[in-house]
């Protein structure tokens, strides 16, 4: 198989842009990454920098007005998904692509119970009647580990826990078994210890099935334990692609390096911590040049940080990097290891 | 200096119990025991992190110290006077003296005031330097890395780390001795936690401030504190200096709280266990040890009755609330999660 063939997404120079009132917002900015058959992509970012809305592309839910895809391509299976007309991407969404969300409470209908939920979403896209679908439904709720499901189908979302109407998130997601998953912080709203439940039952399923996942989030301990591949996204922008293991050991742009230093970890033991000085950018007011400049030590100090956008280049193999000084910001900030 | 007078904070069995009200008449059929039975004490200076997940009691402890909320029982000793007997008139010094931090940074501020009157309102309340306020405003923004020429502006022109600037700020206005934080940074961005983290410990050693550090994010906590305490159910179920808690955590509760944190190295893949089920429900808690429904080494002792906090080891810096401390199992559960 071909290297194109093995990629289920490919996003090239995707550029989102928001028209606000109080001005033009450019949400998303020539970002381009593919997730390979059966792997976990992870797109890791603080808040404001374009992770949802590169999803929410993904699935064509960006409102218009005042969102608009300006300009890219997002190629699934080989089918562009920008070109695809809205009942085609109707047939895809929920089918093909499923997503699931933060906050598992707001995106379940309160007057429905999980069981008719879940029912919906298979009826819409399988020709099943209603006890198969039924079926189908208490089947996922058991596989997404909900004991006692032919109970618990006939629940209202409120009579559930977090970790619960999550599970039936991720089991209406998975009922009409999807390629991709598009997992939009799915763990952050819950506590460590239902948060390992939630990981481990994705990696599951991810298992049996071989689904693709795009799993957003901004935690790098749930990146470092569950992706293949990171992208690391900035300001709008992609600011490094690699490996986990490559991204984790040898971070190549100066935001990944700082980002990583700056975590209090367990048993670090360390009196201060590292930090990134400054604040995240505001959407609105973008710098010029690096976008990471203003806050990187290296950028601050360099002219050609500030006026010329870096491009993202591929560094070492598989390991892609949109700085002027990845080679030497190492050196140059006299990093050891 | 002699024992008593190195402890600020002294917590005696401290109880918030909150009643369940049904019918018509609002009658009580029940208690929410949110807090029950909570010991523990700070040394000047030093920081206690509480940790547990949501709904085991911690923001109850902290307001219950602060008086938002009434204490069902136990004491509370304050630099030597029992806080929840003090006449009146000395409310006002205590008032004074212990000051929060909450986790919000958005809702915390109240949007139509400017950062001056944020910060100046502390001093007005109190009668605290009067007629040169905004003096010490600025005073305090430029401690906290504010500019003091952004006094006129709105809390909306602030951005999140900033704004949880704004709020140590109006917490410092008044010289206290004892911060109560809770969840100060999990609220805030990856980048900015550690700036807000550094600051907190920085005001810490030039101030000699005790805290309180109520959190979930054990790695957090870990950087932070001195002691710590983890709270379960509205109980203390382990309570030891730093490092004795994470590099040898006694309760099956604190060795999977620790083990189901992801952490950010890839190659490593530790054995995690998978606790099962989900926190009970603090108006129906289970029988015995509030863990057991959950504990992977529950015997049927367990369900029957509850061990008390005691300390598990010669010199009292460790304390444990569970029968299995010395169990062959506990050590193998502790050394299955950290192998490498």
């Amino acid at each position: 198989m071909n290297e194109k063939n093995n990629n289920l997404l490919s996003i090239r120079h995707l550029t989102t842009h928001f028209h606000t009132e109080q001005g033009l917002v450019r949400a998303v900015q020539d970002v381009s990454f593919d997730i390979p058959r059966g792997k976990t992509l992870a797109v890791v970012g603080e808040s404001g920098c374009g992770k949802s809305v590169t999803a929410l592309s993904v699935m064509r839910l960006i409102p218009w007005p005042p969102g608009k895809i300006v300009e890219g391509e997002i190629m699934f299976k080989g089918e562009s998904l920008l070109k695809a007309s809205e009942s085609r991407m109707r047939q895809i969404r929920g089918n093909d692509i499923a997503m699931i969300f933060q906050e598992p409470m707001t995106s379940l209908n309160p007057v429905f119970t999980v069981g008719n939920q879940i029912v919906e979403a298979v009826k819409l896209h399988q020709k099943k009647s209603g006890s198969q679908a039924w079926d189908i439904a208490v089947d996922m709720m058991r596989k997404v580990g909900i004991a006692d499901p032919d109970r618990r189908v006939h629940e209202y979302p409120h009579q559930m826990s977090g970790g619960m109407r999550q599970r039936v998130m991720i089991a209406m997601a998975l009922c009409c078994s999807p390629s991709l998953l598009i997992a939009d912080e799915p763990t952050t709203a819950l506590d460590v210890t239902i948060q390992a439940q939630i990981l481990e039952l994705l990696r599951r399923m991810q298992e049996q099935s071989g689904m693709s996942i795009m799993l957003i989030t901004h935690d790098l301990g749930v990146v470092a334990e569950n992706a293949d591949d990171i992208a690391v996204m900035y300001a709008s922008w992609v600011a490094e692609t690699a490996s986990a293991k490559d991204l984790f050991d040898k971070p190549l742009h100066p935001y990944t390096h700082g980002l990583l230093r700056s975590l209090p970890r367990l048993g670090a033991k360390k009196h201060r911590l590292d930090v990134i000085g400054g604040t995240v950018p505001n959407p609105l007011h973008f710098p010029s040049g690096c976008k990471f400049h203003p806050r990187c030590p290296i950028g601050c100090k360099d002219a050609h940080c500030r006026t010329a956008e870096p491009p993202l280049r591929e560094v070492t193999p598989g390991h892609c990097v949109a700085c002027w000084h990845a080679e030497g910001y190492r050196e140059m900030l006299n990093v050891k290891s | 200096m002699d024992e008593t007078s190195k402890k600020l904070i002294e917590v005696k069995d401290l109880k918030t119990h909150f009643p369940i009200r049904a019918g018509v008449l609002s009658r009580t059929v029940g208690w929410v025991k949110a807090v029950d039975g909570v010991s523990f004490s700070i040394q000047r200076g030093q920081t206690l992190g509480l940790v547990g997940e949501s709904g085991c009691g911690k923001t109850t402890v902290g307001r219950t110290l602060m008086r938002l909320i009434r204490a069902t029982g136990g004491s509370f000793e304050f630099d030597g006077d029992e806080v929840f007997s003090l006449p009146a008139g000395r409310m006002k010094r205590f008032r004074q003296e212990v000051q929060m931090m909450f986790q919000d940074p958005f809702g915390s501020l109240n949007p139509r005031m400017t950062v001056e009157d944020i910060i100046g309102e502390p001093l007005l309340v109190h009668r605290v330097a009067q007629g040169r306020r905004r003096q010490r405003v600025a005073e305090l923004m430029e401690k906290v890395g504010l500019s003091p020429q952004h006094l006129n502006r709105y809390p909306h022109e602030f951005s999140g780390g900033q704004r949880q600037r704004i709020g140590v700020a109006r917490a410092l206005a008044l010289d206290p001795k004892f911060l109560i934080c809770d969840e100060p940074v999990s609220a805030l961005d990856v980048s900015i936690q550690s700036q807000i983290i550094n600051l907190l410990q920085d005001l810490q050693s030039q101030l000699n401030l005790t805290y309180l550090f109520i959190a979930h994010d054990l790695a957090v906590v870990e950087h932070i504190s001195d002691w710590v305490a983890v709270m379960y159910l509205g109980h203390i179920v382990e309570y030891a200096n730093r490092d004795t808690l994470y590099t040898n955590p006694l309760h099956p509760y604190t060795v999977s709280l620790l083990s189901a944190i992801p952490e950010p190295t890839p190659n490593r893949q530790k054995k995690r266990i998978v606790l099962k089920g989900e926190v009970p429900s603090p108006s129906n808690p289970p029988s015995g040890c509030p863990f057991h429904p959950r504990c992977p080494l529950a015997e049927k002792r367990c369900a029957e009755e509850n061990q008390r906090l005691e300390a598990k080891d010669a010199s009292g810096q460790h304390w444990a609330a569970c029968w299995k401390t010395t169990d062959e199992k506990i050590r193998q559960l502790r050394s299955q999660s950290f192998s490498d």
